[in-house]
């Protein structure tokens, strides 16, 4: 089985670690690399990218000095070589016009505010996960401790 | 008051003569009280009156929203003003306003039997008298104008403080409240911190001490440096795992070790244990931080009093001097300048947000040659500022928005990027002025506060 890569963004090196921290749990199915702005993420993508690293999600920090979150994912939502990436948006400021914008414009798959419940972070990672295990076509029966029951449902039964 | 070189310079003259042509004669003349009544609204008037000095409010009558009787101004007549140009000229006899002295005033009057003077060379009376009319009209509405305009104002700085008391009661009330949580947090971390420490001194002997320097040093280096350490450790130790290089990596930064821990996840578990304690203590500070620039940005007195700028310069400096221990400042200061009506905590704000941020830009940038120049002057009629520093250029695109809420440039500090935001809202406060200039030499950030008087004090 190989391990999916799950790359978290913070500006905040304690946040950044409180949230490696709750995915912890993911160790046996997932590589948690972290990134402390949108440059060195982008960076870290490129390299996953070249050696072939099936890159499945992405926790992103709304504002950050140099690109923001919404910005970067949008790129990401863009660039050819993820097309199966989920995106999440963690963010400390939600006003209505900022959702609005991420949903459209990096078209994120959550939006997840802070602070977050350990329990919250981990129900959705697990569905993206989830998703992105068969919408890539690499879903195998080695994850499935890993999958959202009900996905695996859905999914072993061909609905949407 | 209407300005009086709004009025067409040419007109004088004929007024000049109007005036001591008709209103000169000494038994027409008319003394009113401060207070006492010259017109009624709807009394029968067939008097022009000339207002030698004094003055007197216009008023019409109004009913307010009970219905009660009241007197709306709506213009006033100075010295050289003339009233009663309604009833006099318009053909009804009416006053439609109420004149009443606000002074003791004294007045020349003529009535409808007056015959025109010279009126081979100067026309008929009304002829003679239409420039009257015009300039008291013109007069009129200017000075309406300037009321409506001063009304304006004030209900702008009505609304200005409605909000800024509301900012402050509500920022008051929510910097305590979170105080409260923030310190309950911090407490109770630090009693977990010390259970955990006597535990593992029990527990594991061998190894407390990567606890404690969890707790102390919590993690010094970026992800990309770990990233990179990991590497090297993997390529040193042959079977040392991905995630086990980068958590050590994360502790040991550039330090070389000769051997791994015979414990290592032992050792990396109390490690990152510490590591969690220490950052609960630094959200704690930062959280309590932000409180505090949320209540600068409410509240606080208020109350101004003759300052000198030059001192609230000095004591932004005081403040800041366990930070500036490390950088030159070029101090350019004179104590003869005039005072200000000010608010020294105020000011001190203005300056302290300045020179830190100046501060924090070249440490971040690790600059060079970091020096912070600090100048005050006089600039017509206002102290001037100038507070430099030799960090890097700030961006264009930056730059113009530098001073709205939450702009940050400072990583990993959450910065709640109100700093300068506070100060650009308190130089507002004092009709001040604020400019920044970045280039490669250093970025300048000039205040200009006007040398207001007690009187034209703003909110």
């Amino acid at each position: 089985m190989e391990k999916l890569y799950i790359v978290c963004v913070d500006d905040q090196r304690e946040v950044l670690a409180s949230v490696v921290r709750d995915l912890n749990m993911f160790a046996d199915w997932a590589v948690m690399e972290e990134c402390e702005s949108a440059d060195e993420a982008e960076e870290l993508m490129e390299d996953l990218a070249a050696s072939d690293r099936p890159v499945a999600l992405i926790v992103c920090d709304h504002i950050m000095p140099g690109m923001n979150g919404v910005d970067f994912l949008a790129t990401l939502a863009a660039d050819q070589r993820f097309p199966h990436l989920k995106k999440i948006l963690l963010t400390g400021q939600a006003t209505q016009k900022d959702t609005i914008e991420a949903v459209n414009k990096a078209r994120i798959d959550y939006y997840l505010e802070k602070p977050w419940s350990a329990k919250e972070l981990e129900d959705v990672v697990r569905l993206q996960l989830s998703h992105y295990l068969f919408d890539s076509g690499r879903f195998s029966m080695e994850y499935r401790a890993l999958v959202t029951p009900s996905v695996l449902m859905e999914r072993m039964q061909g609905r949407e | 008051m209407p300005d009086s070189t709004l009025l067409a310079p040419q007109m004088t003259p004929i007024l000049d003569r109007v005036v001591s042509v008709y209103f000169s004669d000494p038994s027409q003349r008319l003394i009113i009280p401060k207070g006492g009544l010259l017109l009624n609204q709807d009394m029968e008037n067939d008097r022009l009156y000339y207002v030698r000095s004094g003055s007197f409010t216009c008023t019409i009558r109004d009913e307010d929203d009970i219905g009660d009787e009241l007197q709306i101004e709506l213009f006033r007549a100075e010295k050289g003003s003339f009233v009663g140009v309604y009833s006099f000229f318009s053909g009804n006899p009416r006053s439609f306003i109420r004149a009443t002295a606000l002074e003791d005033a004294e007045l020349s009057w003529i009535d409808r039997n007056i015959k025109a003077v010279d009126s081979e060379q100067y026309g008929t009376f009304r002829a003679q008298f239409l420039p009257v009319v015009l300039e008291e009209l013109s007069k009129r509405q200017i000075s309406l104008s300037h009321m409506a305009r001063q009304q304006e104002v004030a209900q702008h700085r009505l609304h200005i403080a409605e909000k800024m008391s509301t900012l402050g009661e509500l920022s008051a009330g929510l910097a305590h409240e979170l105080n409260n949580a923030v310190g309950v947090m911090d407490r109770s971390s630090d009693h977990l911190r010390q259970v955990l420490s006597r535990l593992f001194k029990e527990t594991a002997p061998a190894l407390s001490s990567w606890f404690e320097e969890g707790v102390s040093t919590g993690q010094n280096f970026a992800s990309d440096v770990v990233r990179k350490r990991a590497k090297e450790l993997m390529a040193r130790f042959s079977g040392l795992e991905y995630d086990k290089a980068k958590a050590l990596a994360r502790i040991l930064g550039d330090r070389e070790i000769d051997a791994l821990p015979k414990k290592l996840d032992e050792a990396i578990f109390l490690w990152e244990t510490g590591r969690a304690c220490h950052d609960m203590r630094i959200a704690a500070d930062h959280a309590a931080n932000l409180v505090r620039s949320i209540k600068q940005l409410g509240g606080g007195g208020r109350e101004r009093q003759n300052i000198s700028v030059t001192d609230s310069v000095r004591e932004a400096l005081a403040l800041l001097n366990s930070n500036l221990r490390e950088v030159p400042v070029e101090l350019d200061l004179d104590d003869s300048l005039p005072d200000i009506w000010g608010n020294k905590m105020e000011l001190v704000q203005i300056w302290v947000n300045i020179i830190k941020n100046g501060w924090d830009a070249m440490k971040n940038a690790r600059t060079a040659d970091p020096r912070i120049r600090v100048a005050v002057g006089k600039h017509r009629r206002a102290i001037q500022v100038d507070l430099a520093n030799t960090g890097p250029p700030i961006n264009p695109v930056l730059l113009q928005k530098l001073f709205q809420p939450h702009i940050t440039t400072k990583r990993g500090e959450m910065g709640l990027g109100l700093g300068l935001y506070i100060v650009k809202e308190i130089v507002d406060r004092y009709n001040g002025e604020l400019h920044v200039a970045s280039d490669e030499k250093e970025t300048c950030f000039s205040v200009r506060l006007p040398l207001l008087q007690q009187k034209d004090d703003c909110l």
